[in-house]
């Protein structure tokens, strides 16, 4: 009878164990990640991803709307976007000169000849990679659509850092990509759910080679 | 008759009218919102700007060059874009203002673009044409210009241009009827987003106007400076213009002209930039006399 009564006693409070356990056993886990520079300045416009390891990643139903970089004012604006595989991303012209809208990058080669004020149909973004933007008639305007296989993104803000949270616990590599990006700053991180450290990621950057927008009066021969 | 007297500025009344037509048709939707205006303005120091080999002659002057200029580009097909304007530019010597001029006129340019992106190399063929209104009398006629230019992007950092061009003046005296042509090269080499070196020579061949005070070119056609300087300059158009001073003379003359030119560009906004620029000229012509002429200027553009 007591050895029953223990027992009992034994195999309820492992139930006990168990469910205290669970909330921890299925809590996602939160990533802060700050970027900065050589000279320890945050930076912004970097692109920041976790992709699992143990688990292949499970890609959410991208966005029902497609995601907008519009040309205004001769310039590409956002400069710098982050989608997941999948997305569709629109180009308004919202100038009213002409822009050709292009990209020579291997995960999306495409062009679309803009006039102003006129809208195209949104372009699908079906591999991972980066892709460059540019304009067949400005050379100055320039951005980037960062495609990503995995759910566990964002771009820096000017401080730098962003916040991943959402995480199953387990291996990820972090990785790093910005426009002006030297080397790679990629690693391997274990999320916990009582992690909430900070990674902080050193990234070398390359000096800004962008074209100049700025007109440029001809060298003048003799008269 | 080698005498010509200078006349008050005043632009001429063709030129006037032709710019209003051009500037009421830009100016008419849907064209207006398209337009591309350009001002720009360059203060500048012209050492030997009179063009003379004769040390006691060389004049130096300040300058102020103005010009404003509308242009319409319209993409077609997938890789050509056509650009046709009218522009205005005055050029103002200060201390010798009868060489100020006023130039008024349509261009057009036509660019092949050989592939898709800022790498893709460019070929543009350009026409202008301008009437010119000029103090001196015999100056004032029309010019044009055609161009034909190559240009590419070794990287975003680097750009190099070549091209040649053809020039005719037609004035209203043979002095200032003029043809010649130039080629030249250019590297831009874009060191900071912000900064812009640009290192150009051009090397024109054909008939310049040059000036002479009275008194060397008297002694110029004598025999003075030998024969073969006294044949090419009594063989040579010449007027009277006063240009630099009382009786100077201005004559028309086969040459060669090689100038050298380093301009570092700032970008002051995403529209405006300001330059430095250093030119120098080494003109030799066909009697073997030789004179140079060397430009520092400043320039300011906008884009609106």
């Amino acid at each position: 009878m007591a050895r029953s009564t223990l027992a009992s006693l034994l195999a309820r409070s492992r139930l006990l164990v168990v469910l205290a356990l669970a909330p921890a056993l299925h809590a996602e886990g939160t990533v802060r990640i700050a970027t900065r520079d050589a000279a320890g300045a945050p930076v912004a416009d970097a692109v920041v991803w976790l992709t699992r390891l143990d688990a292949p990643a499970t890609l959410p139903a991208p966005p029902a709307e497609p995601v907008v970089i519009e040309q205004k004012g001769e310039e590409y604006s956002p400069y710098v976007t982050a989608i997941t595989v999948g997305t569709l991303v629109s180009f308004p012209n919202r100038d009213r000169i002409q822009h050709h809208v292009y990209s020579l990058s291997k995960p999306k080669r495409f062009e679309i000849p803009l006039h102003g004020g006129e809208d195209r149909p949104p372009v699908l973004f079906d591999q991972p990679g980066v892709v460059a933007l540019g304009c067949n008639i400005h050379d100055w305007m320039s951005a980037y659509v960062v495609v990503i296989a995995t759910p566990h993104f964002a771009k820096t803000p000017a401080t730098g850092q962003v916040t991943l949270a959402g995480l199953p616990p387990g291996r990820y590599r972090l990785e790093v990509w910005h426009p002006r990006l030297k080397g790679n700053a990629d690693r391997e991180i274990t999320v916990t759910p009582a992690d909430l450290a900070t990674q902080t990621v050193d990234i070398t950057l390359k000096p800004d080679r962008r074209i100049i927008r700025a007109p440029d009066a001809d060298g003048a021969g003799y008269k | 008759m080698n005498r010509a007297r200078p006349r008050p500025f005043a632009p001429a009344r063709p030129a006037l009218a032709a710019l209003a037509v051009a500037l009421a048709f830009l100016a008419a939707p849907p064209l207006r919102a398209d337009l591309r205006w350009t001002a720009a303005t360059r203060a500048g120091w012209a050492e030997n700007i009179s063009r003379t080999s004769a040390g006691a002659n060389a004049k130096d002057s300040a300058t102020l060059e103005t010009s404003l200029d509308a242009a319409y580009p319209r993409a077609f097909a997938r890789d050509w874009l056509l650009t046709g304007g009218v522009g205005a530019e005055s050029f103002i010597v200060r201390d010798f203002s009868l060489n100020n001029t006023l130039a008024l006129g349509p261009h057009v340019a036509l660019r092949r673009k050989f592939g898709l992106g800022a790498m893709a190399p460019e070929l543009t063929g350009s026409l202008g044409v301008q009437r010119l209104d000029a103090r001196l009398r015999g100056a004032t006629g029309w010019t044009s210009t055609a161009g034909l230019a190559y240009s590419q992007r070794f990287s975003t950092a680097f750009r190099a241009t070549a091209g040649v061009e053809r020039h005719r003046q037609d004035g209203s005296v043979a002095t200032f009827d003029v043809r010649n042509r130039s080629v030249f090269a250019r590297l831009a080499w874009t060191i900071t987003p912000r900064f812009l070196l640009t290192a150009g020579y051009a090397r024109l061949s054909g008939q310049l106007v040059a000036h002479a005070s009275g008194p060397v070119f008297a002694r110029a056609r004598a025999g003075a400076f030998g024969p073969l300087v006294a044949e090419t300059y009594k063989a040579r158009p010449w007027l009277v213009t006063d240009s630099y001073g009382p009786g100077w003379v201005s004559y028309r003359n086969d040459a060669v002209a090689g100038t050298t030119t380093l301009a570092l560009t700032a970008a002051l906004f995403a529209n405006t930039s300001a330059d430095l620029r250093l030119s120098s000229s080494r003109v030799e012509n066909t009697a073997r006399v030789v004179y140079k002429s060397d430009t520092l200027s400043f320039g300011l553009i906008h884009r609106f």
